[in-house]
């Protein structure tokens, strides 16, 4: 269809959840360059202040400007929910083509592993493995990792199934070429729509769960921004400044949203990535 | 039949024993200096240290013995129930969770009451009324809802019903008003999940062919509904509301630590801080198995329900 043709078709409200999906992640790529004020150097005359056009969202209890830390945190809340989709991907997928042309028992084995892993709910999992390694950007890039990228395989496997007991892959396997290059060349592209539509979704999921990490005491190292632990040291200011302990939280539902409805979008035009019940 | 019986649990034994094994892993992520870090927590300062206390920790981990020897010795402990002592109390990790275990079961029951008064009228309504404002505003709602991190959510009905309109309290515990906001905190994750499912539920119902000759047939479309659609609606919902039980404590971790509520969730978390590795894998198998076993559970029940599934199946 015609790129311009499908954006008019689409409703409006989708169209904003991809215009905010493109401001987030600008905001990943250059939030530090555009804050305002010095997300990190205290400033202890200016400690609480109320919202106001001087501090959109307040300072907080060292007198930084919140608005600035959350701009700055985007780095860390976005730009690690990237990382961990790329990772959990790269390995899901793998594992995936691996299990769906592997043949039988390789298929069994990976399949079997991957049920295993899908049994620990996501954020239990993830903190424990982020708290035992101590908190920090690559521990939750690995916790999340070992905990993303089942989804992947599932699908990609069941994808994978079809494609390779298709003939151009049978005729391309008698006539010699090499298992990498048919993985490359034939079992790979037909997989692409569903991963990009999970991707899609996961990254909605990852942000919320490095907020929730972070809110819990496992993200970044002080005095270091990110969205969830902002809220940790806004909260115990509930009754003296409450903004503190709430506007923080507004990126995090504002990107979920968008990345959620992004996903949705996608997944209603490909038509793909749907996970089996 | 006994056939699917049989794999379907023989399957879930595989992947309990899998997952005990990764449990067991979790520990070999431990830096080097756990050993330490756990003498820490227990005695308070580095000061009162000496190499005897050490190695008594050191034995307790068994950190000098081969990889399957310790999970064999931990594993045979594990069948006989003896989940090992709390690093940090310094007492049984069973009675630690037992003691805790009250207070989760009393937030998830009323978490779980509050999903289902609230998702099995919204699912109905919104399905049977599609495309009128009122579905629309369910379906933003729920859209909203499953964006929001629970422990916002937590901190935001503190503000409103706690810190401004003074209704009701927002930490710890007491009488059962104390119960209100943390079961509605984690009430509405499972209400979204549950009524945007009973709500294309309902629509898939409502298209279905018999539907169709049942309304053909002349009755009353109340009977129509009541009768043919409904009940075709609810088992996936039944099926995706048994499995959001299974996410109940994952739900609970950050809503206990938000309401200083002190079950099985905030336990988790400060053993997590308190690096209580014994008391860390009790609680991570513990999930894995209740999810596995509420799987297990509701493919049973589903394969009892729907006869459609048992030639499939077996």
């Amino acid at each position: 269809m015609n790129p311009l043709r499908a954006l008019q078709e689409t409703d409006p409200l989708r169209l904003v959840a991809f215009v905010v999906v493109a401001i987030v992640l600008l905001m990943a790529a250059f939030g530090p360059m555009l804050a305002p004020y010095d997300p990190l150097s205290p400033n202890p005359s200016l400690r609480l202040l109320a919202p106001s056009p001087a501090h959109l969202m307040g300072t907080d209890h060292l007198g930084r400007d919140i608005f600035s830390r959350v701009l700055a945190g985007a780095r860390l809340s976005v730009g690690l929910a990237l990382l961990v989709v790329a990772v959990s991907a790269v390995v899901g997928v793998a594992l995936g083509l691996l299990a769906g042309a592997g043949g039988r028992l390789v298929d069994a084995v990976v399949m079997r592993t991957t049920d295993t892993f899908f049994a620990f709910p996501e954020l239990v999992a993830a903190l424990a493995v982020a708290g035992i390694l101590g908190g920090g950007g690559l521990e939750i890039l690995l916790a999340l990792g070992v905990v993303g990228w089942m989804r992947y395989a599932r699908v990609v496997r069941g994808v994978t199934l079809a494609t390779a007991a298709s003939e151009h892959v049978a005729l391309a396997r008698l006539s010699g070429v090499r298992s990498w290059r048919i993985a490359i060349d034939h079992l790979l592209p037909p997989v692409l729509p569903a991963t990009v539509v999970m991707m899609t979704s996961h990254l909605a999921r990852s942000i919320m769960a490095i907020a929730s990490l972070g809110f819990l005491g496992f993200g970044a190292q002080p005095p270091h921004p990110e969205w969830g632990t902002i809220l940790l040291e806004g909260r115990t200011y509930i009754l003296s400044a409450p903004y503190y302990a709430l506007l923080p939280g507004i990126p995090i539902v504002v990107a979920t949203l968008a990345f959620n409805l992004a996903g949705d979008t996608l997944r209603d035009r490909i038509g793909a990535g749907r996970e089996a019940p | 039949m006994i056939a699917f019986l049989l794999r379907r649990v023989v399957g879930a034994l595989f992947v309990i024993i899998g997952a005990s094994f990764l449990t067991f892993l979790l520990l070999q992520l431990a830096p080097g200096d756990a050993i330490m870090a756990i003498a820490q927590a227990r005695h308070g300062t580095e000061l009162a240290l000496d190499e005897a206390s050490l190695d008594r920790i050191r034995a307790e981990i068994g950190a000098d013995q081969p990889l399957l020897v310790r999970y064999a010795a931990w594993a045979s402990d594990l069948v006989r129930l003896d989940l090992g002592r709390s690093l940090v109390e310094d007492r049984a990790v069973a009675g630690l969770l037992a003691e805790r275990f009250g207070r989760t079961l009393e937030l998830a029951v009323a978490a779980i009451a509050v999903a289902a008064v609230l998702s099995v009228p919204l699912g109905l309504m919104a399905g049977l009324w599609r495309g009128t404002w009122f579905d629309s505003l369910c379906v933003g709602l729920a859209t909203l809802g499953s964006a929001m991190p629970n422990f916002w959510l937590g901190i935001l009905l503190i503000f409103v019903f706690a810190v401004t309109l003074g209704w009701l309290p927002a930490f710890g515990r007491g009488d059962l008003d104390h119960l209100v906001l943390p079961a509605l905190t984690l009430g509405t994750g499972i209400t979204v999940t549950t009524a945007r499912l009973l709500r294309s539920a309902t629509i898939d119902a409502l298209a279905a062919s018999h539907i169709a000759a049942a309304r053909g047939r002349g009755l009353s479309e109340r009977r129509v509904i009541g009768l043919h659609a409904l009940r075709n609606a609810l088992l996936p919902v039944i099926t995706v509301f048994a499995l959001e039980i299974a996410f109940v404590l994952e739900g609970a971790v950050a809503v206990e630590y938000v309401f200083g509520w002190h079950g099985i969730g905030l336990l988790f978390v400060e053993a997590v801080d308190g690096r209580d590795y014994p008391v860390i894998q009790a609680i991570v198998l513990a999930s894995a198995v209740l999810f596995v076993v509420i799987n297990l559970i509701v493919d049973l029940l589903t394969f009892w329900l729907d006869p459609r599934t048992r030639g499939g199946a077996a």
